[in-house]
């Protein structure tokens, strides 16, 4: 069928075509009080990005796709003749692809249905017991099989299957509301008891009082925290998009990598959207930024040689848009116990809520707890306020502990220690 | 609740043609053709499959059904010319081109949906919706983000441009010459007619949702309906007569069509907004309001139209009472937190309001405030109804769908104004 396609865009004039193909199988399945309910997906789509020798490519987005259709949607995208005068990126698709070998399929798929469903509803429910006052509000699971294939008329003929399972629990406690979720590629990684526990934790941490605070102070993100921030100020690591990317030096402790090619997470993926293939790459190494993601469009607008192999679409888009694969701070080799120990005394921060956008900076109101000596102690509320370069270099420690949070896409955090300096009430300045 | 089962089979086009201040053309198009089969039998059960035409949907429907209407599906006949579209906007294209901004894109969308409600005692009901949209993107000197001004219409793609760019002229003039203040109190609030509207279908249209409701999650109580819960200046309605922006839409995605248009009247809660399940659940008398934004995901309830209806005082009487607040005029986007009973919205041009005058432009403000103490707090509707620009848009667990709005100009107190986003 590719080839098909190919050579069909080629006969009615176009100098390159791409075509993406995927191919999913989804089953939903949701229990909340009386409401009990299970959908099932099976889609086939195919996008098609047509290039003529100059100007801007054309596209066109077809579910099922067969001859008949495919012929009528280059018809239709040969018939407008809005061809421009200048050169376009097309040059830029790459012309194959190396087999690469990843972890992100998960058998266990085929075997999943609602009687696994129920079995997971009941274990979320036994271990609610443990945790007085937290109680259910709703499940839902999916579990997702992609098959994804690329080609080009450059020679590029490259595909993968990959399975996704999520996770998504409602919890009430003391009339507050949360909702957490997990996605893993494989099922044995979801772990109902962390996600409990890190509800309880996050809700436990949300107090009405604000912080009285009289001096500077150390903070120590946890991981959910700093991804907030991380992803607040990931802009600044895309090509295309709004932030500044100057030459200055950062913390040497700090480094930021996206990498496609991780074993089990969720960003991975042995190619991109339009076939390219990476792998670890640095957007910031000890302290010295380097890169930012793009894909082949924003390379080329942005005068760049190639792009870095992060153009994804979305279930809507048929063209590719810059995206993160596995997007990461570096961990290192501390423990957490040891930033604490540094740290003495100062706010372990669970939770952040953005609040305010003035200029560069942003204004976040932030829960946490109080730790002195290694001890965790009551819950605490306060806000702070920081840029994309003072948040950055600020940072004095990363720990060893790391976790990955599937936020639109996989951004993942060790623990930070940061230092705060006060700025008024209980307002900090980092 | 009795079993129950539907079949809704989907052919939707989209076309999409960008162009912007850097000379760049972008085309798109996309067909998406399936069927969405969903039963109740003591659970929902639905699956969705991806068909190349509505004839295909023939293998997955019940043997009973005879229709011809199948064959007659794909009524694909929009006309979407990108050379046409530049030719037929160029006043609007040569304005944008004579301003100071860092950036501008004009987008130009059409969108097709056909739809076929097939359900349990073999009832065809059909439903078309085509949409046609120009939406002008303005990054303006200073501004990180993109400020968007558009008007929609189901008929055609002929726009008022002179007004576009008036009002296009109005908004960065607003952000040019803004002057800041802070609102330290809650201050009375007047919206603009028409696209001001979609505050109350924040606030007051999804608290009124059957699935929030049943779920607690709305300020607003299944023991509220037939009472007055708001200020007795509120009168909502679904339906608004001559509106004719949903008028190929004759039932729900269900295949309901809803018995009553009232929602609320002087304040009184008189209907809720339900699919047939919550309908059961609740046991309330009225369903009609299932929607699906395509065949692959699965129908809620949803609004098509609010609209809030006209009182009797003058435009012009609602600032002049007003000692000090802001008029809001061109709307962005809002939020609803049902779990904090709290909602904020973006204003992109505002006013000041000074001893019943609009004073300074204010720029862009963020006014926020308690739903329920917003809903108690509409204090003058006024006489000058109008509709919306067309290009409301509604998000609700991942679905986006059209939605209409309609409003006069109205004065709510008590709401807070600032540049914060809730906490």
């Amino acid at each position: 069928m590719i080839e098909k396609i190919l050579s069909k865009g080629k006969s009615v004039g176009f100098s390159t075509v791409e075509a993406f193909r995927i191919k999913k199988e989804k089953h939903e399945y949701e229990k909340f009080l009386d409401y009990n309910s299970s959908h099932s997906l099976k889609s086939d789509n195919l996008s098609v990005r047509a290039f003529w020798e100059f100007g801007e490519p054309v596209g066109f987005n077809l579910s099922k796709p067969d001859i008949r259709s495919i012929k009528k949607g280059f018809s239709n995208i040969c018939s407008l003749n809005i061809p421009g005068r200048k050169k376009n990126y097309a040059y830029l698709l790459p012309s194959k692809a190396q087999k690469v070998r990843m972890n992100i399929f998960d058998d266990s798929i085929k075997i999943f249905d609602i009687k696994r469903f129920n079995e997971l509803v009941e274990k979320i429910t036994e271990i609610l017991v443990s945790f007085p006052g937290l109680s259910l509000k709703g499940i839902k699971f999916s579990t997702e099989l992609k098959k994804c294939y690329v080609s080009n008329t450059k020679g590029l003929n490259a595909k993968y299957k990959k399975t996704n399972f999520n996770l998504h629990i409602s919890f009430g406690y003391n009339n507050n509301l949360i909702e957490i979720s997990e996605t893993e590629t494989r099922f044995a990684k979801i772990n109902p008891f962390r996600m409990i526990s890190r509800a309880f934790n996050l809700l436990n941490s949300l107090t009405d009082n604000n912080m009285d605070i009289k001096k500077d102070c150390n903070l120590i993100f946890s991981p959910e925290a700093s991804v907030f921030v991380l992803r607040e100020f990931s802009n600044n690591f895309c090509l295309g998009l709004n932030g500044s990317f100057k030459k200055i030096n950062f913390p040497s402790v700090l480094s930021i990598i996206d990498n496609p090619d991780l074993n089990y997470q969720t960003g991975s993926v042995p190619f991109d959207d339009e076939g390219i293939q990476s792998g670890e790459k640095y957007l910031m190494n000890k302290g010295i930024l380097l890169d930012r993601i793009s894909d082949i469009k924003r390379a080329f607008y942005n005068k760049k040689t190639c792009s870095t192999g992060n153009g994804f679409r979305s279930d809507k888009s048929i063209f590719p848009f810059p995206r993160f694969s596995n997007f990461y701070i570096k961990p290192s080799v501390l423990r957490l116990s040891k930033l604490m120990q540094d740290a003495g005394k100062g706010i372990l921060v669970s939770l952040i809520k953005l609040k305010k956008i003035e200029n560069n900076e942003r204004i976040f109101s932030a829960y946490g707890y109080r730790f002195k000596n290694g001890d965790i102690n009551e819950p605490v509320h306060f806000y702070f306020k920081t840029s994309f370069f003072s948040y950055f270099l600020n940072i004095l420690k990363v720990s060893k502990e790391m976790k990955f949070f599937n936020i639109n896409y996989n951004i993942g955090s060790p623990y930070l220690l940061v230092n705060a300096k006060h700025l008024y009430e209980s307002v900090l300045q980092i | 609740m009795k079993k129950f089962s539907v079949d809704l089979i989907e052919d939707n086009f989209f076309y999409n043609f960008t162009y912007d201040s850097y000379d760049r053309k972008e085309y798109i198009f996309r067909k998406k053709t399936g069927i969405l089969k969903r039963e109740y039998n003591g659970s929902w059960n639905s699956s969705s499959f991806e068909l190349n035409s509505t004839n295909d949907a023939r293998a997955y429907i019940s043997k009973d059904f005879k229709s011809s209407n199948l064959d007659k599906f794909e009524t694909n006949n929009l006309e979407f010319s990108p050379g046409k579209l530049l030719r037929d906007n160029e006043f609007i294209l040569n304005f944008l081109r004579s301003l100071d901004l860092k950036e501008w894109k004009i987008v130009f969308r059409v969108k097709s949906l056909n739809r076929l409600m097939i359900n349990n005692k073999n009832k065809e009901l059909r439903n078309i919706f085509v949409h046609y949209s120009m939406i002008i993107k303005l990054k303006l000197n200073g501004c990180r983000n993109y400020i968007e001004i558009g008007e929609g219409s189901t008929g055609s793609f002929k726009f008022n441009q002179t007004g576009l760019s008036l009002r296009i002229k109005d908004v960065i003039n607003n952000h040019k010459n803004q002057k800041k203040h802070d609102f330290k109190a809650k201050i009375p609030v007047v919206l603009n007619s028409g696209d001001g509207g979609i505050i109350f279908h924040e606030i007051l249209g999804h608290s009124l949702e059957a699935d929030y409701i049943y779920q607690k999650l709305s300020p607003i109580s299944i023991h509220d309906v037939g009472h007055q819960v708001i200020s007795k200046n509120v009168n909502l309605a679904t339906k608004y007569e001559g509106d004719i922006f949903f008028a190929k839409i004759i039932c729900d995605d269900e295949g309901v069509l809803s018995k009553s248009s009232v929602l609320v009247e002087n304040g009184i809660l008189r209907n809720l907004i339900s699919d047939i399940y919550y309908k059961g659940l609740l046991n309330i008398k009225n369903s009609g309001y299932s929607r699906v934004e395509d065949f692959a995901k699965v129908p809620m309830p949803r609004m098509f139209a609010i609209y809030l209806k006209p009182g009797h005082y003058n435009a012009q009487e609602l600032i002049e009472s007003t000692k000090y607040g802001i008029y809001a005029k061109e709307f962005g986007e809002g939020k609803t937190y049902f779990n904090k009973n709290s909602f904020f919205f973006n204003i992109n041009e505002a006013y000041l309001i000074e001893n019943g005058k609009l004073t300074s432009p204010l720029g862009n403000v963020i006014v926020k405030g308690n739903i329920m103490e917003a809903l108690n707090s509409v204090d003058m509707v006024a006489d000058d109804f109008r509709y919306d620009k067309g290009i409301s848009y509604c998000f609700k667990n991942g679905q986006t769908l059209n939605v209409r709005v309609g409003q006069p100009t109205v004065k709510i107190n008590n709401l807070f104004v600032n540049r914060d986003f809730n906490d």
